[in-house]
């Protein structure tokens, strides 16, 4: 034995200095290693970054400017949510196919549906009834949303309870003062003059909390249904068209806006033939890129009401 | 004999790390300087809360399954305790009396007052008036600002000298 310890003393020397200095290292590491919430789409992401800030990475499946009706998930999408301790969806049918919740049960992980408690606004087309998933464009749904992913938040990491829910608060109020500026800009420009014509049926919470087009029940116009995917009452159908030009034609709206995940083909052609301005690119399914105004859930609101109050001036 | 020499040497390169961490870490604060508690005022203290505004329950609130209040839209803490309220609805000009738990410190205290203006007033300026009344004699008199609909959210700081009873020389 004496001889053993002889013959490797350097070798048992360099064995416990190393067990040593990777011990330290390892607890570091352990207690650097923050939660991975992964969200379908920017949004979303944008709304658990406001909560969860430096104690959790969140990650978005959606690229800014990518259409959620119509994604296809791909095989690095998988390893995303593989790595994720928290996942997130709109719900609603927002992700065509349900593609979140698909992922989220084949990677076993836990799912949120962040427009769980959201009294939808119905849309009733071919006979049906469909709930209409883009509920964050009302702040005050939005309420709903940082709740759900609060609360999902602290179970995943009740430790930190406190600092999610100040961030929450926090959040809560800068929604409360935008949603009381977009009244305000809004409420520059006469009811009547308020007619929102836009690529896809995006923003009927939009018109129904700002009262916009009255004359279609504070409902979005737009020639493409709810989803731009092939799910009932999506797409768009000459009767639809038809509708819209018609609305443009009655209403003198005085600009038709496109919108960032989807291509303006469609609404270039109605411009076109109606003789109406192109208002400029809204926001929609998608915030904008990093470093444009849009990045932020916040940035692209504002953006969107400045954008569509100057085109009606 | 040079297993022995290659384990002195490590006992001496940690030993001396460690030596040095420890007296490096000694010279340290142990932690917070211990404070010793202010002391309370016994005086017959009213605090009276007036706001410009019906109180309503503010949509934009946090809302888990934790946080109901007594009062919806209004939230009253003294030195960083909440101020329980039981004062039901809320009108414009109410005045909202409060003696429960007023432990008010000689020396620096803080109100910090929150109440949610109803939505349709977003045009509005709206105030909370903040008085401290100490035997029937306002010691304090503030007001809260807010604008254009948000919450209306401030803190009040005041300092509060010994009461004449309580001083004995």
């Amino acid at each position: 034995m004496t001889f053993l310890f002889k013959k490797y003393s350097l070798f048992f020397f360099f064995l416990i200095f190393n067990l040593t200095i990777f011990s330290t290292g390892y607890t570091g590491a352990t207690e650097l290693k923050k939660p991975v919430i992964v969200a379908s789409t920017t949004q979303i992401a944008d709304f658990a970054r406001q909560v969860a800030g430096d104690q959790a990475l969140v990650k978005s499946i959606l690229a800014p400017g990518a259409d959620p009706h119509t994604y296809n998930v791909t095989p690095d999408d998988v390893q995303i949510v593989l790595g994720a301790d928290l996942c997130i969806e709109n719900g609603l049918h927002l992700e065509g196919k349900n593609w979140m919740s698909t992922l989220a049960k084949d990677a076993k992980k836990t799912l949120i549906t962040a427009t769980d408690g959201i009294q939808a606004l119905s849309i009733s087309q071919g006979g049906q009834s469909i709930p209409d998933p883009h509920a964050w464009f009302s702040p005050k749904n939005v309420v709903v949303y940082v709740n759900n992913i609060t609360r999902g938040i602290i179970a995943l990491d009740p430790g930190n309870k406190a600092l999610y829910r100040a961030r929450a608060k926090l959040f809560l109020q800068q929604l409360r003062v935008l949603d009381a500026w977009i009244k305000e800009q809004i409420n520059a420009i006469s009811p009547q003059q308020r007619i929102l014509v836009t690529t896809h049926d995006a923003f009927n919470y939009f018109c129904r909390e700002y009262r916009l087009n009255e004359k279609n029940d504070f409902l979005s116009i737009a020639p493409v249904g709810w989803s731009t995917g092939a799910e009932v009452g999506a797409g768009i159908t000459p009767e639809r068209r038809h509708k819209v030009i018609e609305s443009i034609k009655a209403s003198g709206a005085p600009a038709i806006f496109v919108e960032t995940t989807i291509n303006p083909k469609q609404i270039r052609e109605i411009a076109k033939e109606t003789g109406v301005k192109i208002g400029g690119e809204l926001y929609s399914d998608s915030m904008g890129p990093e470093g444009s105004a849009g990045e932020t859930y916040i940035g692209m609101m504002r953006e969107n009401t400045l954008l569509i109050v100057n085109a009606f001036k | 004999m040079r297993f022995l020499l290659t384990i002195l040497i490590w006992i001496f390169f940690v030993g001396g790390l460690w030596g040095y961490t420890t007296q490096r870490d000694a010279s340290l604060p142990k932690g917070p300087a211990q404070v010793t508690a202010p002391k309370v005022l016994t005086g017959s203290y009213v605090l009276e809360i007036t706001p410009s505004f019906s109180i309503e329950k503010d949509p934009f609130a946090l809302a888990l399954d934790d946080d109901a209040s007594q009062t919806p839209g209004l939230e009253i803490r003294l030195n960083g305790r909440a101020l329980g309220v039981d004062a039901g609805q809320i009108k414009r000009g109410k005045v909202i009396r409060i003696t429960k738990n007023l432990k008010l410190s000689q020396g620096f205290n803080e109100f910090y007052v929150k109440a949610s203006p109803p939505m349709a007033e977003t045009d509005l300026d709206h105030g909370l008036r903040v008085r401290l009344l100490d035997r029937g004699v306002p010691v304090v008199d503030q007001t809260v600002w807010g604008s254009s609909g948000a919450v209306v959210a401030g803190t009040v700081s005041f300092s509060l000298a010994a009461q004449k009873e309580d001083v004995h020389d």
